[in-house]
């Protein structure tokens, strides 16, 4: 279920009229209202929005959008979503939450993260250490250097008549297996490093995820520069070779540009930074394949039909379903798309999630068209959905890249592009549902973490702590 | 003179056992494999054996060795400790199961144990 996620603004009026050193009473007669009625907004007593809104934040001389953040929504959302995933369930006033003060909200979602990378990797290791052979073999290595070493040390002291050859021996049994122990000892650690170092990546997605979703996937500044270099990437070659082209014009024209877009943000590592520099980047190249206006021209044109869409652009069909997630121009009546990738083990390796729509961190429902996708390769499957009494489109299909060695098998994902159904009718896919017959429609999750179907036949385990 | 196979693919282990078993007088030979055990199990009266061998593995090896008509006693050394191998290594009736790293005098306790039995 999405639940609405709107913060509450009352204490940013307040706050913002203070900081102009303006009184209660001076601020409602400018604005045409009562002192009481004031007040009561900045209670959070009545809701407030559109004129009256613009006037208060015109007369404070602030942007009417300083009582209200994208990224304030995106916290409550996020909040909403650690609730649900709650088997007692959580609080429902995750706006009101983040209003009070948005560094707590962020520690809780902090906290959150990181405990599911401890479950994760608690998970993994146990997975570890019970049956991969690698640690299989590390645990019986070192039980036999410690039995060869403790068997030998202990001959040494328990027997002093023995030969000097025999005594030799031992000592140097005791000198060898020190050595091999040392080793195995470092390699194990260097094991465990490495899985270390996967749980950070998992972290730096998370949090580019969710700097992509602070910005709607939309760069405005990207666009604009985009425009201003004036390239265009011929037509012919495959599209992973036109992306890598445009992947280029934009490096090298572009540089400075997407350094500077990244100025002042607060990523906790360096691997994250690198991340999102690469999603700009990536986001450049495909914006200069798929120019803003006439891509969104043509969208509408072909009723955001992807395969026609590529056909025009020479682009596939992923590079044309995740420009779609990013045609997100404020001010304009745009359908709203999210988009997933995920891999034939489930694995989420691309999300771009919409307010309306968010998407899993790691496997998405089972009964998601997308993993369908695998076993139709060359077709694009769509469904409707109902998740939790909300209803979205899907549109899913499986594609195949080919491997940078011969020796290589080729990869495999299957991408998605979710929309609320209330769009389906703009779409070519959306046609096939129009009768929203109740036998056209999938119930399901979102994930089975947090759905509380008990009696889904494809549940792979109990809803957390179930 | 008692007969001890010792069935152990580390040397260093298995001559350390060799030491202790030619010290309390007994006779010891070592295989490092399972194949090579099987061949010799008749013709001893303990066998020291470990459960992760090349060839054969120290399950099948156990197993054989309840085959005969005059079985000989069997003390599981290895490092494999889970729960499960032991109860399989209990259903196939091996006489003592010791993990290691263990001490010179308590696997030695257990053999004095065993062969007293014997």
């Amino acid at each position: 279920m999405t639940i609405a996620t709107r913060v509450p603004i009352g204490d940013r009026i307040r706050a913002q009229r203070r900081s102009a050193g303006v009184t209660q009473r001076a601020l409602a007669s400018a604005v045409g209202v009562s002192p009481a009625y004031l007040s009561l907004i900045e209670s959070d007593k009545r809701q407030i929005g559109g004129r009256l809104l613009n006037r208060i934040a015109e007369h404070l001389g602030v942007p009417a959008d300083a009582f209200t953040a994208v990224s304030d929504d995106r916290l409550a959302a996020d909040l909403n979503e650690v609730a649900r995933t709650l088997p007692e369930g959580g609080p429902q006033n995750a706006a009101e939450f983040v209003a009070f003060s948005t560094d707590w909200a962020n520690l809780v979602l902090t906290l959150h993260a990181r405990m599911l990378t401890a479950e994760a990797r608690a998970y993994r290791l146990a997975d570890r250490f019970g049956r991969d052979p690698q640690w299989t073999s590390f645990a019986h290595d070192i039980l036999s250097r410690i039995t060869s070493i403790r068997s030998a040390a202990e001959i040494l002291n328990d027997f002093s008549h023995m030969g000097d050859a025999q005594r030799q021996r031992f000592t140097d049994t005791v000198v060898d297996e020190s050595a091999r122990l040392t080793d195995v000892a470092r390699d194990m650690i260097a094991a465990l490093q490495s899985a270390t170092a996967v749980d950070a990546a998992g972290a730096d997605v998370r949090e580019v995820d969710a700097y992509l979703q602070d910005h709607a996937n939309h760069f405005p500044a990207i666009e604009a520069e985009v425009e201003a270099l004036n390239t265009a990437i011929p037509l012919g070659g495959s599209p992973s070779q036109r992306f890598a082209a445009a992947r280029a014009a934009v490096e090298a024209g572009m540089t400075d540009m997407l350094d500077n877009e990244l100025v002042g943000t607060a990523f906790r590592t360096e691997g994250a930074l690198k991340r999102a520099r690469g999603a700009l980047s990536r986001y450049a190249a495909s914006a200069l394949l798929m120019p803003y206006d006439p891509f969104r021209d043509k969208a509408i044109a072909l009723r955001y039909d992807v395969e026609e869409l590529g056909r025009a652009f020479g682009v596939s069909f992923e590079q044309v379903a995740h420009r779609l997630a990013t045609l997100a121009r404020p001010g304009e009546d745009n359908v709203p798309f999210a988009f997933l990738r995920v891999d034939p083990a489930g694995t989420v390796s691309k999300r771009l999630s919409t307010p309306a729509l968010r998407l899993p961190l790691f496997g998405a429902c089972p009964l998601w068209v997308v993993y369908d996708a695998f076993s139709q390769p060359g077709r694009t499957l769509s469904q409707m959905v109902d998740l939790d009494g909300e209803r979205f489109l899907f549109v899913a299909r499986a594609l195949e890249k080919a491997p940078r060695h011969q020796a290589q098998p080729a990869t495999r994902f299957a991408v998605m592009l979710g929309v609320e159904a209330a769009f389906a009718d703009r779409l070519v896919y959306g046609d096939a549902f129009v009768a929203e017959r109740d036998s056209l429609i999938t119930r399901a999750g979102y994930e089975c973490l947090s759905c509380r179907r008990e009696r889904c036949a494809q549940r792979a385990h109990g809803a957390c702590g179930v | 003179m008692t007969r001890v196979l010792v069935v152990e693919d580390e040397p260093h282990i298995a001559e350390a056992l060799v030491f202790l078993l030619e010290r309390e007088g007994h006779d010891a030979t070592v295989v490092t494999d399972g194949e090579k055990a099987l061949e010799l199990l008749s013709s001893h009266d303990l066998v020291m054996l470990d459960i992760m061998l090349p060839g054969r593995s120290g399950f099948e090896v156990a197993a054989a060795a309840r085959t005969h008509d005059k079985p000989p006693k069997v003390c599981v050394l290895t490092a494999k400790g889970q729960t499960a191998d032991r109860e399989r290594m209990a259903a196939i009736g091996v006489d003592a199961f010791i993990t290691k790293p263990f001490s010179n005098k308590a696997l030695m306790e257990t053999v004095r144990d065993l062969l007293a039995a014997s």
